[in-house]
């Protein structure tokens, strides 16, 4: 499971997070991966590998535990399918953003996905 | 709770949900047993500066609010409308329904505190 981030120099400070593998570890996956807070522009969820919807989501903290925290925002990926969410305007994450996916949906899903799907994430310091 | 369904001719979707007033209580078996494919979700949170709201959908013709997890949860920050488009659609195969509430939690069924408009465009 490997997670990467970029921070780009350009005007806008673009943030591109990009995790090989997201997963949940006794509902523990990947803190505060932009390093503070930010807005969200795109997420998508490469599943082609694995032939089973996964969910991923997110919390507006530095450090999230699914099952036991509160997701914002939780999207579907299609099984044997990437996708990508837009979010217009950027949605803001002003704690932080911790990302967990899991095969089980809702708050309370906590089981880690056998062939964890790839998330690259677009991300903004500001909104726009 | 009240939803309409306008059909569009145009080839990138079939169909415009709208709910003028989406509510916790929710709307669901949208298409009768049918599944959507959901394109875009708009949720017009503009009239409550106070609180987000949060679009929850269902993949299933009768959800139990507050007990059901939704399949997705978007978020519409306070005073803002939000709009979130998903490359190709995200299909709810067996049906679609969705509520409205003013936390995320799954077991809260709070009515935002002026009302959010939700249009859902779908095939």
């Amino acid at each position: 499971m490997a997670l990467t981030t970029t921070f780009t120099s350009n005007p806008v400070k673009t943030i591109i997070v990009n995790q090989t593998a997201s997963t949940s570890a006794a509902g523990v996956g990947d803190n505060n991966v932009a390093g503070g807070p930010a807005y969200l522009i795109s997420a998508t969820i490469d599943n082609a590998q694995y032939g089973t919807v996964v969910y991923t989501k997110f919390y507006d903290a530095a450090s999230a535990t699914a099952g036991t925290d509160t997701a914002e925002l939780i999207l579907r990926g299609a099984a044997s399918a990437s996708k990508t969410y837009t979010f217009h305007p950027p949605l803001q994450f002003s704690s932080g953003i911790s990302v967990v996916t899991t095969t089980t949906k809702g708050q309370a899903g906590t089981t880690a996905p056998s062939t964890p799907p790839a998330v690259t994430l677009i991300l903004s310091e500001s909104a726009s | 709770m009240a939803f309409s369904v306008s059909s569009q001719s145009n080839p990138y979707v079939d169909k415009i949900i709208t709910a003028t007033t989406a509510l916790a209580a929710g709307d669901k078996d949208i298409f009768s047993g049918a599944g959507a494919n959901c394109f875009i979700a708009d949720m017009n949170n503009s009239n409550n500066a106070q609180h987000a709201s949060y679009l929850k959908l269902y993949e299933g013709t009768n959800p139990t609010i507050g007990t059901t997890e939704p399949d997705l949860l978007l978020k519409a920050p306070k005073a803002t409308r939000q709009t979130v488009t998903i490359s190709d659609g995200i299909s709810l195969g067996a049906a679609l329904s969705f509520n409205l509430t003013k936390n995320p939690a799954t077991s809260d069924q709070s009515n935002a505190t002026n009302s959010v408009a939700v249009r859902i465009m779908a095939e």
